[in-house]
């Protein structure tokens, strides 16, 4: 019997070995509490459970913070943080990636992450810049801030750019905070547009107004083109993500692509590149704008200059007053720009310390941590911005990235240039690229490609896109 | 006996145990999940993810779609393997080389299958490459009705061989008297086949439509890799629907329609092994 034993034993440790290697498939993901998931996660295990850290015991609470990357900003963060509170650790947890195998990393962290939220077992925070918001939001993992917000006193809205703030919330609760915030908007040159006599109204042009003062600029006769843009089959998809109530019905049930609208809004895009008022070669220097994202009032000092050098190759005189202009806005939504959110942080629905995790994501947007200039990012604190801004006047000059098209060459910091980026800051109130949208926008991408290389006629692929909308959205 | 027993299930243990953990369990918390209401918590909800899934016009589109492929795909491989296999049990110049080329599909990895095949139904690939020069219209194959086609001659044409052996080997088991006996009465070609052929390889032909109806569903991956998560509407099967129901992290809607899936598959099976059995206890 004891030989029996033995090889039972044996017999066990070898089936094991033989089918743990096949176990990373589908299965994991929704056999969630099986727990096969925690003993393989190479770096970060999110599925490391955070009741077994929030010692109830001790006074001492662990808060169990998941990223992607390393982030010297968050590690800076918990270091002051658990100076000023002895009582509380911050775990920081990100996942050890390799270059060669970055992407699968980058999925196999969303997808054990998920797996470990719908089990209940995720970590207290989360940085939501890779994860799933709106699944999250759905299945009520996440914890809504905005209670948390009201009933804080020392939380005042008037610190905070609000703008941004609240339009990443979901009808009135907000589950994901950012932290800070790109613009995105168009690089023009003040003194070529001057010259064309054409008033440029960009806080609140829509993309109808924006053909229409396409079409005068271009009239005048200097620059061919009036917008640099990747490609027809974006521009479509942007101009969709615009309107999408237009085309996919508020209940999410119903598309409309197969109407005359969505043909002619493709018709009308091709239009616009036939013609020449918006085209893909030149790189923005054919043309009087460009897309631009600025990452931080220095980085906006450092792209105009960038995209100013990039006009001087078509036309000398031009673009030596680049500024920043407001991408046009959908027809039926609010005038302002565009931002896009920046390490936004959301705290898991079972963390056992939410209070505790509340005044960290709040220490992070004090003034303190934010105001550092050298962080990529528009910080959500309000005095953090003024005193990045002043720092950057009273330095009057700094360098370029070595690497850059600038060659390490010193940029002056133009007082005038800096005080204008404040009515685009306040003024952003559309979050870029929506996550509700964006598997439309791809297939939007994707299909309109056959339409525009004219394989197809534009009701073929009007058609097409209906059907697979069709199919997500009564998935 | 006992004792046999006890050793059978010793040694049955390791796979059993690997079974257990790795589907069995798994199936039956998801089985368990697919009454529940969202994860955490999960309260019963009795069979309303049930329902949820069949208002849901994609989940019917993806089942009529797997239905349609398994119908028209499963009958014309086994036709198509039979054939072969009849043809290659034949003295025929090259033969055991013929075999084995059948069996090369098998071996060579689905990835590098499927950019073969991309290249061949692209919009500028060969296929359309010809028809130009033959001053035809191009097709855009894998975005038009021909795309449920196109995966069944993938689908074909990669399990062919296996089946073509489990009939050759079901062939060769009959004996060669019988056809000798019948062709001494008088019996043509046709009847040997009709009488003698069809009849004896009848225990053989369970199984390998059995093999080829659960093969036909794992034709997903070679779709996933040629057509991506939402492919033309012909083509959205069960599995693109589970896969997407996955990533949307819809455990409820998923594990039901896996549930589902998993039923109509063992309804299936054993009708299957039970006509099986009264054929067998029908010819004896």
């Amino acid at each position: 019997m004891k030989k029996y034993s033995k090889g039972l034993i044996a017999g066990c440790l070898l089936a094991l070995a033989l089918t743990a290697c096949t176990g990373g498939g589908l299965t994991n993901g929704n056999a969630g509490s099986s727990g096969s998931e925690t003993g393989e996660g190479t770096g970060a295990s999110p599925a490391a459970s955070s009741d077994g850290n929030a010692s109830h015991d001790g006074s001492k609470k662990t808060i169990v913070f998941s990223t992607f990357w390393q982030d010297p900003k968050y590690e800076e963060a918990k270091k002051e943080y658990e100076a000023l509170h002895p009582d509380v650790e911050i775990k920081l947890e990100n996942v050890d990636y390799t270059d060669a195998t970055l992407e699968a990393d980058m999925e196999k962290y969303v997808t054990t992450t998920n797996a470990a939220m719908l089990a209940g077992k995720g970590p207290d925070l989360l940085e939501m810049d890779m994860l799933p918001v709106d699944s999250y939001m759905k299945h009520g993992l996440l914890t809504d801030l905005s209670p948390m917000m009201a009933q804080d006193n020392s939380f005042k809205k008037a610190d905070y750019f609000m703008n941004v703030i609240d339009n990443v919330r979901a009808g009135d609760s907000l589950y994901s905070m950012p932290l800070s915030f790109f613009l995105m908007g168009f690089a023009g040159d003040e003194g070529a547009i001057g010259k064309t006599g054409v008033k440029v109204d960009d806080q609140s042009w829509s993309w109808a107004d924006f053909t229409k003062t396409a079409k005068s600029m271009t009239a005048t006769g200097g620059l061919p083109s009036v917008l640099s843009y990747e490609g027809p089959e974006y521009l479509l998809g942007e101009m969709v993500s615009d309107n999408y109530s237009l085309f996919v019905e508020p209940d999410g049930r119903k598309a409309h692509f197969d109407s005359a609208s969505f043909t002619g809004l493709m018709k009308q895009v091709k239009g616009m590149f036939d013609e020449g008022l918006v085209s893909k070669i030149g790189r923005g220097a054919n043309a009087y704008f460009q897309s631009v994202q600025i990452n931080s009032p220095k980085d906006y000092l450092e792209s105009m200059q960038v995209a100013g050098l990039q006009m001087k190759m078509f036309a000398k005189e031009d673009g030596d007053h680049m500024k920043l202009y407001a991408k046009p806005h959908a027809q039926d939504t609010a005038a302002g720009g565009y931002f896009k959110t920046y390490r936004s942080v959301a705290i898991s629905e079972n963390s056992k310390v939410k209070p505790e995790a509340w005044d960290f994501i709040k220490f992070m947007l004090s003034q303190d941590i934010q105001s550092a200039a050298t962080t990529t990012g528009f910080p959500v604190n309000k005095a953090a911005y003024a005193i990045q801004i002043g720092e950057l006047k009273k330095q009057g000059a700094f360098k370029s990235a070595e690497e850059g098209p600038l060659h390490g060459s010193m940029i002056q910091a133009d007082g005038g240039m800096l005080s204008g980026l404040d009515t685009y800051v306040n003024g952003a109130v559309h979050p870029a690229q929506d996550n509700k949208s964006d598997k439309m926008r791809e297939l939007i991408i994707t299909e309109s490609k056959a339409y525009f290389a004219g394989q197809k006629t534009a009701e073929a692929v009007a058609n097409l896109v209906q059907n697979k909308a069709m199919t997500y959205l009564n998935e | 006996m006992s004792r046999d027993g006890a050793v059978a299930g010793l040694f049955l243990a390791p796979s059993l145990i690997g079974f257990s953990v790795f589907y069995l369990i798994p199936f039956v918390l998801g089985f368990y999940q697919s009454f529940t209401d969202g994860a955490i918590g999960g309260q019963l909800v009795g069979f309303r993810n049930y329902a949820d899934l069949l208002h849901s016009a994609s989940f019917r589109k993806a089942a009529g779609n797997t239905m349609l492929f398994t119908a028209v795909g499963v009958p014309l491989l086994i036709i198509l393997s039979m054939t072969l296999a009849i043809l290659l049990n034949r003295s025929l110049y090259l033969r055991s080389w013929l075999r084995t080329s059948f069996m090369l599909p098998l071996v060579v990895p689905v990835a590098s299958v499927v950019t073969v095949w991309q290249v061949f139904f692209d919009w500028n690939g060969t296929l359309n490459a010809w028809l130009h020069e033959l001053g035809m219209a191009r097709v855009d194959w894998m975005q038009s009705n021909w795309s449920m086609s196109i995966v069944v001659v993938m689908y074909v044409w990669k399990n062919i061989g296996y089946d073509m052996i489990l009939l050759l080997a079901g062939l060769q088991s009959i004996p060669k008297d019988y056809y000798e006996t019948a062709s001494l009465e008088g019996a043509g070609r046709f009847r040997q086949f009709r009488h003698i052929t069809v009849i004896y390889l009848t225990p053989t032909l369970f199984f390998v439509l059995l093999i080829s109806i659960i093969n036909s569903f794992k034709v997903f991956r070679e779709t996933y890799l040629l057509a991506g998560d939402y492919p033309y509407d012909r083509l959205y099967m069960l599995q693109h629907y589970m896969n997407n129901m996955f990533f949307e992290l819809d455990v409820q809607k998923l594990t039901a329609a896996a549930t589902l899936m998993v039923g109509c598959i063992v309804m299936l099976t054993s009708g299957l092994l039970r006509a099986e059995r009264r054929f067998r206890e029908n010819s004896e």
